[in-house]
């Protein structure tokens, strides 16, 4: 496996990366008809791995906050065209469910936020969709808030290894959360101090991409939380085995 | 929609100290389904919620902070918790910033509204129906007790000196309310009962006639160097004086008193009060009066005293604004009793509707107590019930119904009681309002009226007879009058003079004169007039044998014309008169002349015809626009267009 370390990239001069993109560990989707720079960063990165396709949801680009994924399934809004479905069915694994989703709220992306075993999901959806995202996810769904705000997808981005939710998110809440979640939480910020975590970062297990905005120190928060790249406690182990033992041979 | 509630009131010195109990209504009462009363005691409430309060800070991070920080073993019993309804009401009670509700409120609140915590529409009108009813309750004015009788006792907030119970206001000693405002300044001190120790008003021109606003309230804009504005400003300068004067010699009093209401508005009117060193009104605890107040008057001032001493029963409780299902109220109770606990206390909100309301059912001598005492202000409230049945009569004049009030129950007519009628359709103890006679004669019932002075109603009491509402029943009084004499001082009242039926007979025969002297003069007109036009016919007769005289044509013309004219002048049926005079002129003509006639017109009837269709106009009336004719109104039109057009 490649060295694992955040990539930032821009969308046509936007950092926002999280609303024209969708990276779950089993497939990337990427807006289509932007430039080709976007989607060859994540090409670069990810080609190898999973597929990366390039879709339009309901004729918008927006397609990072219009659907909802993880490596079991996708979650489309109503709105969304056959073609559409039928394309991404077409270019995804077969192992990933497609489903649409009759909502009141449309912007999935916003209301739900997940890993591949659960989900943070808007206190407003209807119990409907909350049982397809469950099914449909392989989850189980937890109605919450982030720091009062209803829009968990927003206002956190979590994998299976971490996560970051907005900076006002005070620490009993991380706590409650992160014991729900079972994964370390962070407090965090993106593209030099916005709290709109989930429009800024987008992760799966093994990489991570972030605006180009995003300074040094934010990338090495997000690093550390969803154990990417150098930072990690056992890779410092492993660089620095060597000598260590060389000095406990003396 | 906020409803005017029917309220009785009564001042709280009239009810007597037992009734009102020893501590007073000092718990909050509050009407359980069953009918029964529990005490809730303030104190017991803010400790627990205390215990509350400290029991979030403890360690541990498998909680749920929506649920009042409640703990579990493990996150697998966290994500369970996280699935109830009961903790997803509590996300959206908590979305919209309310405080989260108790495992066992939550569950009986599920048991009578089937409510989960799934979107509901219902549900969320419920709940702000219940928002709404309890932001009332924490702005309303009046502190609300609920009866076991389903009815409802308030009294002014701001009036109970210990902000809780009605014994503290029926026992205050001393009470100074002062009012100010526009030149007008009126303070006095209130002993027990409310009876007046000391009182003084002053009045001082200051406010600027028409633009209206003291003077000092102009010196922001431009300082006016008129004589009238410097004599206000002189008068201000004198009212302050003697306000500050008033205060300093009741320095004791204000001092002393349980309770000092002052009403100043405007920021100069305040200063006068509170703004110089040695204010006696600064040591102490001042209160706004809850209700409008009129012009500083002494009158004013004595209303205003009162109005705060006085307690309401209603029915309706008078801090509802939105219907509240029957089953919410009973359910929400404790969250309103937290709320009003809250005022009661008059502390700062604090972690308020989550506490476990430990309720104390009363012992039975205590329940004793509390009907006894509702049951005396009941009665001190009550009307009669003959007596509301009478003002119901006199409203509708309905004689038979008020006769038998007035003779088989023996009310007397002069309403010894002192019930009155009001202008909102109610009867009340106080005094004010409108007798039954006023009542009846200010409707026009006039044989009520009559009925009521004949069994003993007051007609020089009030104004009834100012208040007739017509000749009628202003006649049944002046009658009455002439057949009693010496029972009352009628002139007292108001009537003018007595009227005998000697007196009525001669205004008949002069009615009846004078009916006789009009139907004359109809008649000698209607006479004039028929033999007016009996001249006139015969002129025109006159006229038209002349013109059967064979004569040149020209002066036929002028003759028919002239009789035309005539005729038209003399105003008789215009159509009729023409074709008369022209078959008289026709059968008196020779032959040839007739002849000439019928030419003429059929000439004329064969140009009559319509200018845009065609159709002849003989026998109906054209419609005529420019020098045209036509049959109707679309020819006109159509026939418009065209010439518009081409």
């Amino acid at each position: 496996m490649q060295e694992r370390s955040a990539v930032t990239c821009q969308f046509e001069g936007s950092s926002e990366i999280g609303v024209f993109s969708c990276l779950t560990n089993t497939y990337c989707l990427v807006a289509s008809g932007g430039s080709e720079n976007f989607y060859s960063v994540f090409e670069a990165e990810l080609a190898d791995h999973i597929p990366v396709v390039r879709v339009s949801v309901s004729g918008t680009r927006i397609v990072g906050r219009m659907v909802a994924g993880n490596k079991n399934g996708l979650v489309l809004p109503d709105s969304v065209t056959d073609q559409e479905m039928q394309h991404m069915a077409n270019s995804l694994p077969d192992t990933v469910r497609i489903v649409r989703c009759s909502d009141r709220l449309t912007a999935l992306g916003n209301c739900i936020a997940c890993n591949d075993y659960v989900a943070l999901i808007h206190p407003d959806i209807s119990k409907e969709s909350e049982e397809v995202v469950a099914d449909v996810l392989g989850v189980e769904t937890i109605r919450h808030s982030i720091a009062g705000e209803p829009l968990v997808g927003t206002y956190s981005v979590f994998t299976n290894q971490g996560g970051i939710v907005h900076p006002e998110c005070s620490i009993e809440d991380q706590d409650e959360l992160s014991s729900l979640l079972q994964v370390p939480l962070v407090a965090g910020t993106v593209n030099r101090g916005s709290g709109l975590v989930g429009t800024g970062v987008v992760a799966n297990d093994w990489s991570a991409f972030c605006g180009l905005d995003t300074t040094g120190m934010e990338l090495e928060v997000i690093q550390s939380v969803l154990k990417l790249g150098s930072s990690q406690p056992s890779n410092i182990l492993g660089e620095m085995r060597a000598s260590i033992i060389e000095s406990l041979a003396n | 929609m906020k409803e005017k509630v029917k309220q009785k009131r009564v001042s709280i010195f009239s009810v007597s100290e037992a009734s009102l109990g020893v501590g007073g209504v000092d718990g909050i009462a509050v009407a359980t389904s069953d009918g029964g009363e529990e005490y809730v005691d303030v104190k017991d409430l803010s400790e627990e919620e205390g215990e509350e309060s400290q029991r979030v800070g403890i360690e541990g991070s498998a909680v749920c902070l929506t649920c009042d920080g409640i703990h579990f073993e493990d996150y697998l019993e966290q994500r369970e918790h996280f699935g109830t309804d009961w903790h997803r009401h509590n996300v959206r009670r908590k979305a919209r910033k309310r405080p989260p509700l108790s495992e066992s409120h939550f569950e009986k609140l599920a048991d009578t509204l089937s409510i989960s915590g799934s979107e509901d529409e219902d549900e969320e009108d419920r709940e702000e129906e219940e928002f709404q009813r309890l932001e009332a309750i924490r702005r309303t004015p009046k502190l609300e007790y609920n009866l076991a009788s389903g009815e409802y006792l308030s009294a002014w907030k701001a009036a109970l000196p210990d902000n809780s119970s009605l014994s503290s206001l029926k026992n205050m000693k001393l009470t100074c309310v002062f009012l100010a405002g526009g030149g007008h300044f009126a303070g006095a001190v209130f002993g027990p009962q409310g009876k007046v120790l000391k009182h003084q008003t002053y009045h001082r021109y200051t406010s600027r006639k028409k633009q209206g606003g003291e003077q000092d309230y102009n010196e922001k804009a431009s300082r006016a160097k008129s004589a009238g504005a410097q004599i206000r400003r002189y008068n201000m300068q004198l009212l302050r004086q003697e306000i500050r004067g008033v205060l300093k010699d009741w320095t004791n009093e204000i001092h002393n008193a349980d309770l000092v209401f002052l009403h100043a508005p405007g920021k100069g009117t305040r200063e006068t009060f509170l703004g110089y060193p040695d204010s006696p009104l600064k040591d102490v605890q001042l209160r706004r009066i809850p209700f409008t107040t009129r012009r500083a008057t002494l009158d004013e001032v004595k209303r205003v005293m009162s109005e705060l001493t006085s307690v309401y029963l209603s029915s309706q409780s008078v801090v509802e604004v939105v219907s509240v299902p029957k089953k919410a109220l009973d359910v929400k109770k404790g969250d309103a009793v937290t709320s009003r606990a809250t005022i009661a206390d008059s502390k700062p909100p604090a972690e308020k509707g989550t506490a476990h309301l430990k309720t104390k059912v009363p012992k039975p001598q205590e329940t004793d107590l509390l009907d006894k005492e509702i049951r005396v202000v009941r009665e001190e409230l009550q009307v009669p019930e003959d007596v509301l049945q009478l003002f119901e009569a006199c409203c509708i004049g309905d004689v038979v119904t008020a006769k038998r009030v007035l003779e088989i129950d023996r009310i007397d007519a002069k309403f010894p009681q002192g019930c009155r009628y009001q202008k909102d359709q109610k009867v009340d103890v106080d005094g004010t309002g409108l007798s039954p006679l006023e009542v009846a004669a200010s409707l026009g019932h006039h044989e009520l009226v009559l009925t009521i002075l004949e069994l003993g109603g007051n007609p020089v009491e009030g104004s009834p007879y100012l208040r007739a509402a017509d000749k009628e029943t202003r006649d049944t009084f002046r009658r009455f009058w002439a057949l009693n004499p010496d029972r009352w001082d009628f002139a007292a009242g108001g009537i003018p003079s007595p009227l005998t039926s000697h007196m009525e007979a001669e205004r008949e025969a002069k009615l009846r004169e004078k009916r006789r002297k009009a139907k004359q003069k109809k008649k000698a007109k209607s006479k004039q007039e028929k033999a007016e036009a009996e001249a006139a016919q015969q002129a025109a007769e006159a006229r038209a044998v002349w013109e059967c005289v064979p004569k040149p044509k020209a002066v036929r013309n002028v003759a028919f014309t002239l009789s035309l004219s005539i005729a038209l002048f003399h105003s008789v049926p215009t159509l009729a008169s023409i074709s008369l005079l022209w078959w008289l002129a026709r059968r008196r003509l020779p032959e040839r002349e007739k002849r000439a006639m019928a030419l003429e017109g059929r000439l004329n009837l064969k140009t009559a015809t319509c200018r845009w269709c065609g159709k002849s106009l003989v026998g109906i009336t054209p419609f005529e626009r420019l020098s045209f004719k036509y049959c109707s109104t679309t020819c006109v039109h159509a026939h418009r267009e065209e010439i518009e057009n081409s």
